[in-house]
Formats: C-alpha cells, structure tokens, sequence
C-alpha cells in the first residue's frame, strides 16, 4: 500500500510533466534542421559545404566560454547558468550580429540566424536550459 | 522624403517605451536611482533595495565577457535583468552576502510586458555609464 506522500508526489510529478514543455522537444523541432545535435570536430570540417549553423554541442560551450562571473561571485555556476540562458531566451528573440557570441570565422560562414519568434516564453526558457544542460561535461572535439 | 522620414521618427518615438519612467513607476518605491555612498549610508535605516546606480555597476562588474566585447556584455547584462525582473531568486543573485542579508530578494515583475523588461533593462545599463557610486 503506497503511503499518502507518495501518492502526492507522484501526483504532483507527474502532473508537472503533463505540462511542461520539453526542451529537447522543442530542438527538434525548431533548431535541429540547422544545428546538428552533436558531432565530431573532424565530421564537421567534413560536411563544411552542407551545414547551415554551427554545431548546437559548439553553440553551448561557446557559450559557456564566453560568459564569464567575476568578483565575489566569480565562477559561481547558478549565475553562470542563469545568465546563459537568459541571453539564449533574449537571443531568439532578436539575434543580431551586434552581439553575436561566435568567432568571425563562423559570422562570415553562416550569418546571423533568423528571429524564431514563433516560441512562447515557455518554449524559449526550456529550450535554453536544454542547450546548457545537455552539454554539461560535453566537449566539441 | 525627409518630411516623412522625421513622421516615422516622431509616430515611432511615441509608441517607444520610455525606460525611465518604467523605473520611475516600477522600480524607484525601492532602489533609489543615483545616490551617493554618504547620502546612502545616512538613509540606510529605511532604504529597501540597493540604488540603481549601484546596481547597475555591480551586474556590470560580475557578467563580463571573455574577449571584453562591449556590445556582447551589454546585451548579455540586458537578458539578465529581463529575466531576473520576471523570476528573482537567490540562487543566482548578485549582490554580496551583506546586501542579501539586509534587503532579501525582491518581488518579480509579473505586470511588465516585453517592451518594458527591455525599456528599463536597456536604462539601467546605458543611465550609469558614466555615474559612478561613490
């Protein structure tokens, strides 16, 4: 006999999932056609000609690299990932190369994207905790 | 041509967002705007909020950039307060332990629409480029 905590837990759980939006989801159907999920440095120089973004794994560690905490809350990783997903959500929105995070090799190889202002704000905010997290750990080599 | 030209100038200045008085609405009931550090500490009894100025520097001294990209870090600085405004937690606050001790974490911001999030994200960095706390 499952005790009451559990069948409230399980409950509310499953109630949440119900509803939430699922980040990966929404890659596929959104990012996917352009940023390949993930591939090997070598495998990417060789479909140069044909790809038409860079890598979602390059996006994410670039990402990563490039926002950096200082002061006395340097390196503090809540903040790290806050702020990275916040540009993500407001880069959707408005993508511009005047705050383009990739090197000048990528701008001129592939532009700037176009606004994908077809997603919800829940959408934006899963999919970016989704670009974070998937690649947590995760090089592009 | 120029006629219309400062029309569409005019029409669009009146549907934009003033940043200032987002803040003069929203935000100044709790963080003062520019403050010196005397005139802070003399208030400190009642005040509720960090000033703005102070605020402003300190979001731009912790979120920097890796090659210092000016434009990159205040777009990154500007969807940080757009989305701190809509879900304000401790877990990725800014401020140091003593702030946090004295003031907590503020309210979110529910009742801003996009454009204003933008409006006075954008003022809160461009209004204390050159205003110093001190």
């Amino acid at each position: 006999m499952p005790s009451l905590k559990k069948i409230i837990a399980t409950t509310l759980l499953l109630g949440t999932s119900l509803f939430a939006v699922d980040g990966y989801k929404v890659y596929q159907e959104t990012c996917k056609a352009c940023h390949v999920e993930m591939i090997s440095v070598a495998e990417t120089m060789k479909q140069m000609k044909t790809l038409k973004a860079p890598p979602m794994v390059e996006v994410s560690n670039q990402l990563k690299r490039t926002i950096i905490i200082k002061g006395s809350k340097a390196d503090d990783e809540e903040i790290h990932r806050f702020a990275t997903i916040a540009f993500i959500k407001n880069y959707l929105q408005s993508p511009s190369m005047d705050y383009f995070m990739c090197n000048p090799g990528a701008v001129d190889r592939f532009g700037v994207m176009p606004a994908q202002s077809h997603l919800n704000d829940e959408e934006r905010q899963a999919v970016a905790e989704w670009i974070y997290d998937r690649y947590e750990g995760v090089e592009f080599k | 041509m120029k006629k219309i030209t400062a029309l569409l100038l005019l029409s669009l200045s009146l549907f934009a967002v003033d940043g200032q008085k987002v803040f003069d609405e929203n935000c100044k009931a709790c963080h003062l705007g520019m403050v010196s550090k005397a005139d802070f500490m003399a208030q400190i009894k009642t005040i509720k909020a960090p000033p703005m100025v102070n605020v402003s520097h300190r979001l731009k001294k912790t979120l920097t950039i890796a090659d210092d990209d000016e434009e990159v870090q205040r777009f990154v600085v500007i969807s940080f307060i757009k989305e701190y405004l809509k879900r304000p937690s401790w877990n990725y606050y800014l401020c140091d332990d003593s702030a946090f001790n004295r003031f907590g974490v503020m309210p979110a911001q529910t009742q801003l629409s996009e454009a204003e999030l933008q409006a006075v994200a954008e003022w809160v960095f461009d209004e204390f480029e050159d205003k110093e706390f001190k």
